[in-house]
């Protein structure tokens, strides 16, 4: 289970900021995710995608400028995610 | 060499424009500037096609090694580079936008999105050939106060800091512009929806 | 005029005269206000030799064109002076109400000169001004100083120094409405330097607005961005500044222990989402801001004189809970407050009054200084501070900053500054670009002149990588070029999260009637830069000054996302030269001069 953590307005909406969640790539990190705490899920996505500002990152890297929602993540693997604080770019 | 990064952006934003239909097979032009440098696609090469060596660098100000390879419209893009802020160009061939420059001299968007963005976007004239000097010159001044531009029955060009948002600039003007074509067949008058929307007329 | 009030007042405290004179419209179309014209002026007022705290350094404090306007943000103004913490050419801005009162009195700029023969403040009315005796506040400080002087809303505003301005701190800040400073750089000792206590405005005089329809128009379209920019109406009301340093510390770009890691492991105690859950009162906001940033905090190690409304304090912003924080290693969100409290109330750059600190602390524990300073003491922040304002015992060495007390202890290259300024809260190690501006940053390293942050962390208005080199110089100039522009104005650098030069530029055009496109107003920001390049080179500065310091350029990251690496300045300074139209060694080129109007220079 990969370790998601959860910044600024988006602890509003989830059960706790800190959250182990089960997936093989981003996308399905990021789905399992919004099941389980169904506030976030308009906030993070936008159709099939990620909205142009939530800003994802694994071990410190964005998603965007890796292998996008198809990259593999491990259990040792922490997901951060972080509403607008800015952004824009395309997590696709 | 030409940084994988850099190619990689190329690739992607060349192939979305031909999968939108915003080039034909060959159509179109991408560049950035990075520095005093200027990185732009290859003559003849395909935008939905792009491989590493279909791109090629060369000087803002002057010529040098594969500048022959370059494409021929280097003029007009080292002249914005030179009169605006611009980091990046996207030159296409937007279908509907196109039509509409035929018989406008400023195409003004109705849909929120492009309103929201683009305000206006003027067309101008190409009275001498494509990649003359004036043409540059008068091309580079406008996108010094607009962001993109339509040359008549030509195409766009846009600027931006990335080629992400000079693209987004162009989607959003082909994507207002066939929001227009289709309020033609409806043929039913619009209410107003966008508060001081006057304003645009004089953008 | 339109826009500018059209006016200069001079004052000379040395002889007490007190004239002014029209604004020349050249020189405004040229540098248009705020930052840009105190360049202009200082050019001329303050050559090279003049030292930063003698009677013939000037202040000049300066307005732009939309200042009160009641353009979103139009509150903002600047003070330029040769700066004595670095002696560069510096000018450091703020919000707030003042800057807005002060254009109402009618004047565009301010240029104070001279030494007062006894400490004076200076009151300025629509009627004129007056220099008149400051014995009953000085030695006070800020707040009482500016209670005593009779701060009223936005109605009569005072701008003043603290004890550490009085005592010539080279980090002491100029403070405005109380809790507002003009802090980078030192202005507060050249105040102090002139007997100057305080500012005092009360003005009725709104500036014309020649295009009043198109300049409603511009009023609405920017309210609209600002409404639907998540980073305006949301990120910022909601967590302040400070709402960025859990991401800049994710991805290992938080300078920590005097950047001697990029990740605080106690980040989350200090972050944005922990002031806002414990200690936050409410929000505020300067004069004509919709987005109201502001902070008033409170914790009960805060009270009696130190607190304001509410038994608040305005803060603390994201630089100073990382200065105070994440720089000495404290994770005690309450004593961040504290220190930022004593250092508006003393009149202190908060950046780099903390890094100062976290540089002591460094020094101590490497044996260099004998001090009880250490990393994690957050007992010891409000006690060195107090003793730093009075210029007493340990807080004497570190009045002057870093680098000086650095190199008084034989290890020069502990001090994180550039020219002598003290860097703020971004490693370039894990930002390249944010490296570059900081070395080639004219007042210093500042993240205010152009923030990559922008670009390399939150992907606005794309995502470019951090760790990129290659064509990084041409995203730096264009965003030094830009906020150049913006300080000259001047209005908000966060207005500009929402709202894009374009949008500025035609408001320009509609408040002046004098026609900006946005390539224009971009150039008045390169204009500037240049400006400020020459002045700098005026004052012997070479490019040897373009770096960074030693640990970010050969200790590479030890641990976390930005391991292994260190900043690449080298080939990025290269190519920002050619990019910029200078010369090899960082000198402005003949024809790039002449292409900006600076020739005659």
């Amino acid at each position: 289970m990969a370790t998601v953590r959860l910044f600024g307005g988006l602890r509003r909406r989830a059960r706790d900021p800190k959250i182990s969640v089960d997936g093989v790539t981003a996308r399905d990190v990021l789905a399992s995710l919004c099941r389980d705490n169904p506030g976030l899920h308009a906030v993070i996505w936008d159709g099939a995608r990620v909205r142009d500002h939530v800003r994802g990152l694994i071990g410190g890297q964005a998603i965007e400028l890796g292998r996008g929602l198809a990259t593999r993540v491990t259990a040792d693997d922490e997901i951060a995610i972080f509403p607008p604080i800015g952004s824009g770019g395309n997590t696709t | 060499m030409i940084d994988e990064r850099v190619y990689e952006m190329f690739r992607d934003i060349g192939r979305d424009l031909f999968e939108a239909d915003m080039v034909s097979s060959h159509g179109g032009n991408l560049s950035v500037r990075f520095g005093d440098r200027v990185i732009i696609k290859r003559r003849g090469a395909m935008l939905g096609r792009l491989a590493p060596h279909d791109l090629i660098e060369t000087g803002l100000e002057k010529n040098d090694s594969g500048v022959a390879l370059a494409s021929s419209e280097l003029l007009i893009h080292r002249t914005i580079y030179k009169t605006t802020p611009a980091l990046a160009i996207v030159h296409c061939h937007p279908r509907t936008a196109i039509a509409f420059s035929l018989s406008r001299d400023e195409i003004i968007p109705i849909d929120n999105e492009a309103s929201y963005l683009l305000k206006k976007v003027p067309v101008i004239w190409e009275e001498f050939a494509s990649g003359s000097p004036e043409m540059a010159n008068n091309l580079a001044k406008t996108l010094a106060e607009y962001k993109i531009v339509m040359l008549r029955g030509h195409g766009s060009f846009a600027i931006g800091q990335t080629l992400d948002e000079a693209f987004h600039w162009s989607s959003t003007l082909e994507e207002s512009c066939e929001i227009a074509l289709k309020t033609k067949l409806i043929n039913e008058p619009f209410i107003e929806y966008r508060g001081m929307s006057e304003g645009y007329k004089k953008w | 005029m339109h826009g500018w009030a059209g006016k200069v007042l001079d004052i000379d405290l040395s002889k007490g005269a007190i004239k002014n004179y029209p604004l020349d419209e050249e020189t405004a179309r040229l540098f248009l206000g705020g930052r840009g014209l105190g360049a202009r002026l200082l050019w001329d007022a303050v050559g090279p030799g003049v030292a930063p705290l003698s009677p013939e350094n000037v202040l000049i404090f300066a307005t732009g064109p939309l200042t009160a306007t009641g353009y979103q943000t139009s509150n903002r103004f600047s003070v330029s002076t040769k700066s004595p913490l670095t002696g560069t050419v510096l000018d450091a801005n703020s919000g707030g109400y003042w800057g807005m009162q002060f254009k109402k009195t009618g004047y565009d700029a301010l240029i104070v000169r001279g030494r007062a023969p006894a400490p004076v403040y200076i009151e300025i009315k629509d009627a004129g001004a007056k220099i008149l005796a400051a014995r009953h506040v000085w030695g006070q400080r800020v707040r009482a100083t500016t209670q005593t002087l009779g701060q009223n809303n936005n109605k009569r505003n005072v701008l003043c120094i603290g004890p550490a301005g009085e005592n010539q701190s080279r980090i002491a800040a100029i403070m405005n409405d109380g809790e507002r400073s003009l802090a980078r750089g030192g202005p507060g000792a050249v105040m102090g330097s002139k007997n100057l206590k305080a500012i005092v405005v009360e003005g009725t005089a709104r500036p014309q607005v020649l295009d009043q329809e198109q300049f409603k128009f511009m009023l609405y379209e920017a309210r609209k961005l600002l409404r639907q920019s998540p980073l305006t109406s949301q990120a910022l009301p909601e967590f302040g500044t400070a709402v960025v340093l859990n991401i800049v510390n994710h991805i290992g770009a938080l300078p920590t222990r005097n950047f001697q890691q990029s990740q605080f492991e106690r980040a989350e105690a200090i972050s944005g989402e922990t002031l806002a859950e414990k200690y936050l009162v409410k929000n505020a906001a300067c004069w004509a801001c919709p987005i109201g940033c502001t902070r008033v905090s409170k914790t009960d190690k805060i009270e009696g004189a130190l607190s304001g409304a509410e038994g608040g304090v305005e803060g603390p912003e994201f630089e100073t809970t990382w200065a105070f924080g994440a720089q000495c290693g404290v994770d005690d969100l309450a004593a961040i407050i504290e220190a930022n409290a004593i250092c508006n109330d003393l009149g202190l750059d908060t950046i780099s009054a903390g890094s100062t600190l976290g540089c002591a602390m460094e020094l101590t524990e490497k044996g260099l200084l004998d001090s009880d300073l250490r990393f994690g003491r957050a007992d010891l922040l409000a006690p060195t501070l107090e003793a730093l304002g009075a210029r007493r015992g340990l807080g004497a060495e570190l009045a002057d900053g870093s680098l000086r007390l650095a190199k008084k202890y034989g290890a020069p290259e502990l001090s994180m500054s550039v020219k002598g300024l003290e860097m703020p809260a971004y490693d370039p190690r894990g930002l390249q670009g944010q490296g570059l501006l900081y070395a080639t940053s004219n007042r210093g390293a500042c993240h205010m002149r152009g923030n990559m942050l922008g670009l390399e962390v939150l992907g606005l208005p794309k995502l470019i990588d951090r760790f990129q080199v290659y064509g990084k110089s041409s995203y730096v100039i264009l965003h030094q070029n830009a906020s150049a522009a913006i300080d000259s104005l001047v209005v908000c650098k966060f207005t500009n999260l929402g709202v894009a030069e374009e949008y500025f530029a035609r408001t320009l055009s509609a408040v002046t009637g004098v026609k900006y496109a946005t390539g224009d107003l971009i150039r008045v920001g390169e204009r500037v830069w240049n400006l400020e390049r020459l002045y700098n080179l005026r004052e012997g500065f070479t490019n040897a000054d373009d770096t960074l310091p030693p640990r970010l350029l050969k200790e590479p990251v030890s641990d976390g996302p930005s391991k292994g690496w260190v900043n690449q300045l080298e080939p990025m300074l290269k190519e920002y030269y050619r990019a910029r139209g200078w010369d090899e060694r960082g000198v402005p080129r003949r024809a790039k001069l002449e292409e900006l109007e600076l020739g005659a220079l």
